[in-house]
């Protein structure tokens, strides 16, 4: 009797604990507000991650993640030049100013980027962010065994540093995207502290789980698998940058619904969820807000030339006719997504840079009738099934995605409808992601797929559409230009825009090769992929949302949040 | 015993090394670990390539297999493929998880299942064993994600709401308090609850049925009307002569579904964002990253092997007509 009562008061000493945990307020997130308030210093919020990196270095092979510097190191890390909310690169807080040809910072015979670093540029111990610094992390980068990627920075002939405050960048030959370079917002857009490795060129096991120093306006106090908490730097020498927020951090909600429940129920106050159809109602709950934009991921129909029936330019053609790019969105993005638009640029995206005007595929809509037409006139004979024919072989084309991706089987629903009013019959086979990337793209075993591509704010296309890029038994099926176009003219544009530095003049030259492509269709434009930022509006203010359609994510400017009073 | 004991895990060794061999072949055939670079438009193809053979995924499947065994054979785990953390590391973090999660529903589970199995045996086609066999089936039937965003909702949003609490008695994700450190006990019983009920949700519907059905056999044997007739007070008749011999099949069943639990719990991991076995394997399969597959697949079928015996064992401890040669 005696142990059972001593279990008994045990367990409801247990349960008073847990309510009155419950009813004696959080660490953080801080009370509902509502109302308008000033900005204040102080507080903690959490955001909901929904991938999670596995570890945080931004030269090995933990950068593949594109959360790592969602949740890592853009804001730890400083950089040369960044990317502003149009997608232009612009000089980053460590740069006294964007290295342009007027002021000397470009330089050509021999190709020379010069960069004067902020004299008051400081890690978080003191020191200053020198020119050492850059060669340093040029050589980590260069010398890392695992290093994930070494392009642009193999064109790198010196990094002279006489001045701690100049670094000056020779190249071997010019190169164009040289903004690229560290500064990128996927691998190795940071810049290290030598002192922090003693020197030490090959990183392969640093960096795993902590960040030893910060040049941002945030410091990484810890990181594990539940968690990625930041505090503020009160050494970023850009003083209206010093975080508001006492610290934020980051928790992994990589089940979406589990996401959505998280912000639903304020243990998270923030998150940057992939969208998905009936999003918009969910989140369209009380006290929360969102923040809607074009990513600079763009969905597309990809055509291979070397295969019947696309290798016949008129195929092509009234293919592009029959597919309803704007009948995809209606029935997919537009209740969640009213602004989504078509694409109408082949490789460029409107909201980075400018790159596109989105008018070179603005004559391709949905005209069934017209498609018809074309392969009628190309001497395809309609068969009593509803199916082009010719030569004895009806029009049915095997159209491949990845499997398991619910967006895409829908628009390939669509899709399959639309081109059937055409004469055109869709035979759906999906693949997983690995034998679509791995196997049917590079040896060209396919006739269309759908899948994404990532628009750059450096615009060169060579790699993708290029004639040498095209993956060959000879060239060991490198090259990921797998649809087979090759226009001579458009290629020797690539190479040109690739090595001219005037912006204008190579936006000149990518609207040729956009003209190009709208001539010979080898893929058409769909859509850009939307973004979402969704926050506590009860609880967080700020200029939130700012950066929601960026490639730093819609947390970038989480150092001028505050909470509400 | 002890023969028989040792016979069992040594004809299960070529079962390990077969499914070893399994996940890896799956692996390499399904997965790409450099999958990612690849649709980045800023990495060369040279960079790929060289990024495969730092991590020697240039090498032939079998060699990168026999690698990965003579290391582990001689107790070097290795790292992940992606991340130079020690696999060991992680795979006792996320055994440890998985398990304190496991124990506490399976408790859960084995308490609520037997007690009400007990009652409703006790009391045959009373209004409780209705009730007790229809909740059962009802429990046996709810898919596990519904019922877990569905009790994240109700502990996380409406009762918060209903109460007038700042925040929830249960938090619906996560191991601890976002930015704590350190363990605190009362904190870790808050993030643990509702995946543990949803744990124990299935768990204690089966014990509950086969408690019933066992009790209901030995509730009509001579021993316990022997016991009746000799006077011996009701509530010991069932517990102690009753519900002892009762708990002989549950207790093999019991010990199976506690060796399965090294495995995690893909489904209740994922959504309550627990760091478990389940969540480690999910992630390793998805990555391609065999480094940490293959010593999770030799760990979580020793522990099934093991439990396997030891639910053998127990079965001729708890009753000594059987015996193991």
């Amino acid at each position: 009797m005696h142990r059972m009562g001593t279990v008994r008061l045990a367990a409801l000493l247990v349960g008073l604990a847990l309510v009155a945990a419950a009813c004696g307020g959080g660490n953080g997130g801080g009370g509902g507000g509502g109302t308008a308030s000033q900005p204040k210093q102080g507080g903690s919020i959490v955001i909901g991650a929904e991938q999670w990196p596995e570890c945080l270095s931004p030269i090995t092979s933990c950068a593949q993640a594109s959360w790592l510097p969602w949740t890592g190191w853009q804001y730890v890390m400083p950089r040369l030049m960044e990317i502003d909310t149009k997608g232009n690169y612009v000089a980053s807080d460590l740069l006294a100013e964007a290295p342009t040809e007027d002021n000397g910072g470009i330089q050509n015979n021999p190709f020379r980027i010069t960069y004067k670093l902020r004299p008051e540029a400081v890690w978080d111990d003191g020191t200053p962010i020198t020119s050492e610094d850059v060669k340093y992390t040029w050589d980590v980068i260069m010398k890392t065994t695992g290093t994930l990627s070494t392009t642009g920075y193999d064109q790198i002939k010196s990094i002279d540093t006489k001045d701690p405050k100049t670094a000056v960048i020779t190249f071997k030959d010019t190169y164009a995207a040289w903004g690229d370079l560290f500064g990128s917002t996927s691998v190795n857009g940071v810049i290290l502290k030598k002192s922090a490795f003693n020197g030490k060129v090959d990183l392969k096991s640093e960096m795993q789980t902590s960040y030893p120093f910060s040049g941002g306006p945030w410091k990484l106090k810890s990181w594990s698998n539940q968690q990625a908490v930041m505090v503020r730097n009160d050494k970023y020498w850009v003083k209206d940058k010093i975080p508001l927020l006492d610290q934020v951090t980051f928790v992994p909600r990589t089940d979406q619904s589990t996401e959505m429940n998280s912000l639903l129920t304020g243990e998270v106050q923030a998150i940057y969820p992939q969208p998905a159809p009936g999003m918009g109602k969910q989140l369209g709950a009380p006290g929360i807000k969102t923040s809607k934009g074009n990513g600079n991921t763009y969905e597309g129909l990809w055509m291979n030339q070397s295969k019947p029936p696309f290798n016949d330019p008129k195929v092509r053609e009234a293919f592009a006719y029959a597919v309803d790019r704007q009948g995809v969105i209606d029935a997919i993005y537009k209740t969640d997504f009213p602004e989504l638009q078509v694409l109408n640029c082949a490789g460029w995206v409107p909201n980075v840079s400018d790159w596109c005007d989105n008018t070179a595929f603005a004559d391709i809509t949905y005209q069934p009738d017209k498609a018809k037409q074309i392969l009628q006139g190309a001497g395809w004979t309609l068969g009593s099934d509803g199916i082009f024919t010719k030569g004895g072989k009806r029009l049915s084309i095997q159209f491949r995605t990845t499997a398991g991706n619910k967006i895409r089987e829908n628009t390939q629903q669509i899709l399959k409808e639309k081109t059937k009013a055409a004469g055109i019959e869709l035979d759906i086979k999906n693949v997983p992601p690995t034998q679509l990337f791995e196997s049917l793209l590079p040896k060209r075993d396919f006739q269309l797929a759908e899948f994404a591509q990532v628009a750059s704010p450096d615009p060169s296309v060579t790699s993708i559409l290029a004639c040498d890029q095209i993956p060959t038994a000879e060239n060991s099926y490198s090259g990921q230009n797998s649809f087979s176009w090759c226009n001579k003219q458009a290629t020797d544009l690539m190479r040109k825009s690739d090595a001219t530095i005037d912006h204008d003049q190579r936006r000149a030259l990518i609207q040729q090769i956009n003209k190009l492509e709208r001539q010979d269709l080898p893929w058409v434009p769909m859509f850009q992929k939307p973004l979402i930022l969704a926050w506590r509006d009860d609880r967080l203010a700020g200029p939130i949302g700012d950066y929601t359609p960026t490639s730093y994510s819609g947390f970038f400017n989480m150092y001028d949040w505050y909470l509400k009073s | 015993m002890l023969q028989f004991a040792v016979r069992r895990l040594v004809v299960s060794i070529p079962l390990l090394i077969v499914a070893s061999v399994l996940v890896f072949t799956v692996l390499h055939l399904t997965t790409d670990p450099a999958a990612g670079l690849r649709v980045n438009p800023r990495i060369s193809q040279a960079d790929v390539e060289r990024y495969r053979h730092d991590l020697g995924l240039d090498r032939s499947g079998p060699a990168q297999y026999f690698a990965w065994l003579g290391n582990f054979v001689r107790g070097n785990w290795g790292t992940s493929l992606f991340t130079s953390i020690p696999v060991s590391g992680q795979i006792r973090e996320a055994l440890v998880n998985s398990m304190f999660l496991g124990v506490i529903g399976f408790a859960i589970a084995l308490l609520i299942g037997v007690s009400v199995g007990v009652v409703a045996a006790v009391k045959q086609y009373s209004v409780f064993d209705y009730m007790a066999t229809s909740g059962a089936f009802i429990f046996l039937s709810i898919p596990v994600f519904w019922f877990a965003l569905i009790v994240q909702l109700l502990f996380g949003l409406y009762m918060v709401r209903w109460f007038g609490l700042s925040e929830p008695i249960f938090y619906t994700a996560g191991l601890s308090q976002p930015g704590s450190v350190g363990f605190d006990l009362v904190d870790r019983l808050r993030h643990v609850a509702l995946p543990a009920i949803v744990l124990a949700v299935q768990s204690l519907a089966v014990y509950s049925r086969y408690m019933r059905a066992s009790m209901l056999e030995v509730l009509g044997s001579d021993y316990l009307r022997t016991a009746r007739a000799k006077g011996v007070p009701e509530r010991r008749v069932i517990v102690k002569h009753g519900m002892r011999n009762a708990l002989i099949p549950l207790t093999t069943q019991a010990a199976i579904d506690f060796g399965a639990l090294a495995g995690g719990l893909i489904v209740t991991e994922a959504i309550f964002q627990w760091p478990g076995m389940g969540n480690l394997f999910v992630r390793a399969m998805n990555d391609g990253d065999y480094a940490i597959a293959l010593p999770w697949v030799m760990l979580t079928m020793t522990f099934v092997i093991v439990f396997n015996l030891i639910a053998d064992i127990l079965y001729a401890v708890l009753d000594p007509r059987i015996r193991y040669g």
